[in-house]
């Protein structure tokens, strides 16, 4: 929706709640003052007021719980379609945290600030060096908010299988692995840039990190 | 780097609501309590306060709540769990949306379905929508949904009519019997009949209804209202002409 269409539906909104409260009240406003303060609007006030009294008499009707039933049918089949519509048009995977923190202009270290981590627990988060279950919840909500995506975004990304350092050179006679994925409350611990404040804090976190 | 978690803590907002972006305009304070109050609750807790039945109850929860969650579950990226919301708020407004698009006699069957359709499509595609012109949805939710409604059903009678071949009625020239004070004034009828006579008012096409409501129940002259229609004197009085003897007939199949 462009800004001036959203801007009229707001404006509309808004008119309509106003002119409905007042029909309301004891001593309704004519609708002859509502079109001159509101001249762009005529047409639309015009409407709603020559249907509110068949819209008001709906109301007072009694209950057909078939028709009822059936606009619930419809109801849950629109639900199930746009629902599948919806989920299937995700915005596209990360790249990397580092590369959608760069596009906010947010350098590494300023990234780890963010989350509160230090720089190597955020380069393990970036090669998804961390068992997915083992991460609180917190990390990922932050991470989504200082990346500006959704929380979902970031979920998808960490889930996906480790990779290897990116630029880093291998001398090695076989294909190069990554890492076995490890415990984040564990790395916490072990962690040589993390603050203790930071530790405990995490380690708190990571208590209450159900596994799911 | 103490400091940098401090900093962290307070550059995050204190709470995932935000703020509507019309000047003016919030939600209303108890829907911002309950947003609080159902984020902090667990899953059990929250579907089964949000799936009660009873809106008497003192922690019945409003729709306009539910929709605010709705936004805040979909910006998290847990698209299902809103879903799950958007699904419920169908639920609870089956009925609304089923008794005012069925009081509109003009419809047919096909009609009303895709009708219903159009205004539960159009719903879920604003609660799903973050922007401004969307956002009144967490301030006044059956007003919001009422005007969408409003909007999808006049295509639809506007359709309806085209398709219609209307009911030969006589057309007396400058027939201008104040219909409104004869049969529908306050003091001749009992509040049944008059409610009826509001019912009956869906009977008649667009322009007729306009006519009709703006000169009885508004009080606006028919010059005024040949000029805010674009048409003569003359349409008008043939308009009113047209609505007060449909009404008429109406009260004769009906109200006897």
């Amino acid at each position: 929706m462009t800004t001036m269409k959203q801007t009229l539906e707001s404006e509309r909104d808004a008119l309509y709640i106003a002119w409905s409260e007042d029909r309301q009240t004891a001593a309704p406003t004519p609708l002859r003052d509502w079109i001159a303060r509101h001249p762009a609007h005529a047409e639309e006030l015009t409407r709603w007021a020559v249907d509110a009294p068949v819209l008001e008499c709906a109301a007072q009707r009694p209950t057909d719980p078939a028709a009822e039933a059936r606009t619930l049918e419809i109801g849950q089949q629109v639900v199930a379609e746009m629902r599948a519509r919806y989920l299937t048009a995700q915005p596209a995977p990360l790249k990397g945290l580092l590369e959608t923190a760069k596009a906010c202009g947010l350098t590494p270290k300023a990234l780890a600030e963010r989350l509160g981590v230090g720089l190597s627990t955020l380069a393990k988060l970036q090669q998804r060096h961390f068992r997915f279950a083992s991460l609180p919840a917190e990390i990922v909500e932050r991470a989504a908010d200082a990346l500006q995506v959704s929380a979902g975004q970031v979920r998808a990304y960490l889930q996906q299988p480790p990779t290897l350092a990116a630029g880093a050179s291998y001398k090695s006679d076989g294909v190069p692995r990554a890492a076995e994925q490890e415990d984040f409350a564990q790395a916490v611990r072990a962690s040589r840039d993390m603050t203790e404040e930071q530790k405990a804090y995490w380690l708190a976190q990571a208590e209450n990190t159900t596994g799911e | 780097m103490q400091e940098s978690l401090a900093q962290t803590r307070q550059d995050r907002p204190a709470s995932p609501l935000q703020p509507l972006q019309t000047e003016g305009r919030t939600r209303e304070p108890h829907v911002e309590a309950q947003i609080e109050s159902l984020l902090r609750a667990s899953s059990e807790s929250f579907w089964q306060r949000a799936r009660q039945q009873d809106r008497a109850l003192p922690d019945w929860v409003q729709e306009e709540a539910l929709v605010g969650i709705l936004r805040i579950w979909n910006r998290r990226g847990d698209g299902e769990a809103a879903w799950k919301i958007a699904a419920l708020l169908i639920e609870r407004s089956a009925r609304f949306v089923s008794q005012h698009i069925r009081c509109w006699p003009q419809l047919g069957p096909q009609h009303v379905e895709e009708c219903i359709r159009d205004v539960q499509i159009q719903m879920l595609a604003d609660l799903f929508n973050d922007g401004r012109g969307c956002e009144f949805w967490e301030v006044r939710f059956w007003l919001c949904l009422k005007r969408r409604l409003l909007n999808i059903v006049q295509k639809y009678r506007a359709v309806a009519e085209a398709e219609r071949v209307p009911t030969p009625i006589e057309d007396d020239e400058g027939h201008t019997t104040d219909y409104f004070d004869r049969v529908a004034a306050p003091e001749g009828l009992s509040a049944q009949h008059r409610t009826e006579i509001r019912e009956a008012l869906a009977l008649l096409t667009e322009q007729e209804r306009i006519a009709f409501v703006l000169y009885h129940h508004e009080g606006w002259p028919q010059q005024e209202i040949a000029a805010h229609l674009k048409v003569t004197d003359r349409t008008v009085r043939n308009l009113l002409g047209r609505a007060e003897k449909r009404l008429e007939l109406w009260r004769t199949e009906n109200m006897q």
